[in-house]
């Protein structure tokens, strides 16, 4: 196909270009988009960006308010902590701590229960069972309960923490994944695929799983912010990561005793997650409503 | 001439969960058997809930019947490893039965990288040939299937389906989901694609006005079960089965003003009309029924190549 008959009809359109710009019409999901990229952006560039060392402790300048405030100090302009250390920085950094765990627990858990997910789908009976009884019973525990169950067995530390997270996330990946191999599999498509030779994994990664991303899609952006959340409870609990890593929940819980006579080093973690947490959660609705081919903005 | 395709007394039956606990199971197809010569075009024709779609899955082998063999070229199904590759099947509806995530080529693509150890060009011959022969250009090879209209899109399926060099293509209601005029384009195609390359096609519809143009052969079913067979100029000239008389009259006709159009009865063979115990099929239905056919299943009579079961067939009013 030549460029010259190219239009810009939606019909003409890829899938993903499709989706592409139905994405774009939303707004508020684009919103979300920008500012998750952005704190990624931050988070890589962490060193080039921040104005100290996190760790380096000022110990002249305890407690110091931020730039809006009576009494801040130049070159905090975040302020400081208990310790010294410039809030900006140790925010910054804690961005990476987030981010990346926030990646990684969602692709492990997407990995796995897009696997199990799919076993269970395609062969059914017994297996099937079994695995889904496996779930349910997962998911009866409280997420943050069984979190702690499984840290509680591995020893406290940040990546068992992003361990315990990604089990307890599992689950959900396992039954979407199935119930949608399970709708895909009596489908027209999918039975020529067979008859065209595709079977077992083949079948899962070229003909269905291309057809089943938009939950998962959705499901895992969703996850990411779940994955925050648990994340900082942990770390808040004294459950992940251990001080003096600057992760959002850590930070949150070190400081929570000057609540009264510092309260921005308090409400700025908090804010940073909830700013992370609501942007990845406008960013899965917008795609829920991309991908779902239901939904035609146009 | 012997059979290109030979089925013999094929069942099926699906298990159904009716209540909480046990299932029951509910026959589908019952000794189903037919001979499809080389190069020949058989229609399956009947209503919804007739079993066509079943017959079909069994004769690619989608799924193995209860019962009953199937063999080509005089050899058994289970003997055959290249079986998918002989026996090729197109679906009703284009827009469900290509995968929406794929452009043309690859889903052209599909069977030869599964089934045959080839070259990229080797492939790509094959492939714009096969566009070629179901009278669509290259350029469509770079397509998604939304972007095709429908009677491109079940061309697209046709030529999936000549590319591995079928000996009997399956086509279950493939001409059904498009409209009037793309369904003579197609119908034309498939009985070019016939005098070409000398496959033999199983065509399962429901309008039974196709099968005129199209079928040498006519089976009738209901209920999973064979009402009528023989050669479509018999068949539909002087059916003899009351089933086919109805099916026959519930066709619209433009070319004859005066006559009516008979609706076929509400009640469909899915529905519980079926007899308990051995019986006709079509008993509940049937206009001419007495206690005779509530005794035992008709046989299937073979007058004159053309088999009929049922009991009035003989002295038909």
């Amino acid at each position: 196909m030549s460029k010259a008959d190219t239009s810009t009809e939606i019909y003409d359109l890829t899938p993903w270009q499709e989706t592409w710009v139905k994405f774009r019409t939303n707004r508020i999901a684009a919103l979300g988009l920008l500012v998750l990229l952005i704190l990624i952006i931050s988070a890589i560039f962490a060193p080039l960006l921040v104005t100290h060392d996190p760790h380096e402790q000022f110990t002249d300048i305890l407690l110091a308010p931020p730039f809006w405030a009576d009494g801040s100090q130049s070159g905090f302009f975040l302020g400081t902590d208990d310790l010294g250390r410039d809030m900006f920085s140790r925010l910054i950094y804690g961005a990476r701590y987030s981010l990346f765990l926030g990646f990684a627990i969602v692709s492990l858990a997407l990995f796995f229960g897009v696997a199990i997910g799919a076993i269970a789908g395609m062969k059914r009976g017994l297996l099937e069972t079994v695995i889904l009884r496996l779930m349910d019973i997962m998911l009866a525990i409280p997420a943050i309960l069984l979190a702690i169950v499984i840290v509680a067995l591995l020893g406290a530390s940040l990546m068992n923490a992003a361990m315990a997270v990604s089990i307890v996330l599992l689950p959900h990946f396992v039954r979407i994944t199935r119930a949608a191999v399970i709708t895909e599999m009596n489908k027209d498509y999918v039975l020529s695929a067979k008859l065209d030779g595709s079977r077992g994994w083949k079948l899962l990664f070229q003909t269905l799983l291309p057809n089943i991303s938009a939950p998962l899609i959705v499901q895992s952006t969703l996850s990411f912010s779940n994955a925050i959340l648990d994340i900082a409870a942990l770390g808040f609990l004294g459950l992940g990561a251990q001080p003096p890593t600057p992760e959002w929940g850590t930070l949150l819980s070190s400081s929570r005793e000057f609540i009264e006579v510092a309260p921005w080093t308090v409400t700025l973690p908090g804010l940073a997650i909830l700013i992370t947490v609501l942007a990845s959660n406008l960013l899965g609705d917008g795609l829920r409503d991309a991908l779902d081919p239901r939904i035609d903005p146009l | 001439m012997t059979a290109l395709l030979e089925v013999n007394n094929i069942s099926k039956s699906y298990q159904v969960s009716s209540r909480l606990f046990g299932a029951t199971t509910e026959s589908i197809l019952s000794d189903v058997s037919f001979e499809l010569e080389s190069g020949k075009i058989l229609a399956v024709v009947g209503e919804s809930g007739s079993g066509k779609s079943t017959l079909a899955r069994q004769v690619v082998k989608l799924e193995q019947p209860d019962s009953g063999e199937m063999f080509l070229d005089g050899k058994p199904y289970v003997s055959i490893p290249d079986l998918h590759q002989r026996v090729r099947m197109i679906f009703q509806n284009p827009a469900a039965s290509l995968n929406p995530r794929k452009r043309v080529y690859q889903l052209l693509e599909g069977p030869l990288k599964n089934y045959r150890n080839l070259s990229r060009s080797e492939r790509d011959d094959l492939i714009f040939q096969s566009l070629e022969k179901v009278g669509l250009s290259n350029e469509q090879a770079q397509r998604y299937p939304h972007m095709l209209s429908g009677g491109q899109g079940q061309r697209i399926a046709m030529a999936r389906a000549i590319i591995s060099g079928p000996q009997v293509i399956v086509a279950d209601e493939a001409v059904s989901a498009l409209d009037v005029s793309v369904q003579a384009q197609i119908l034309n195609l498939i009985m070019d694609l016939r005098d070409d390359m000398g496959m033999s096609w199983l065509f399962i519809t429901h309008d039974i006005s196709v099968v005129n143009v199209i079928a040498d052969t006519v089976l009738v079913l209901y209920a999973g079960r064979m009402m009528e067979m023989g050669p479509v100029k018999q068949v539909l000239e002087s059916p003899l089965h009351p089933y086919t008389r109805k099916l026959l009259q519930s066709v619209p006709g433009v070319d004859s003003p005066g006559n009516e159009v008979v609706a076929v009865d509400v009640k469909s063979a899915s529905d519980d009309t079926l007899p308990e115990g051995p019986a006709c099929a079509y008993l509940a239905r049937c206009p001419l029924a007495d206690k005779y056919c509530a005794e035992c299943v008709p046989p299937m009579m073979n007058l004159d190549k053309h088999l009929v079961a049922c009991l009035k067939a003989v002295k038909s009013p």
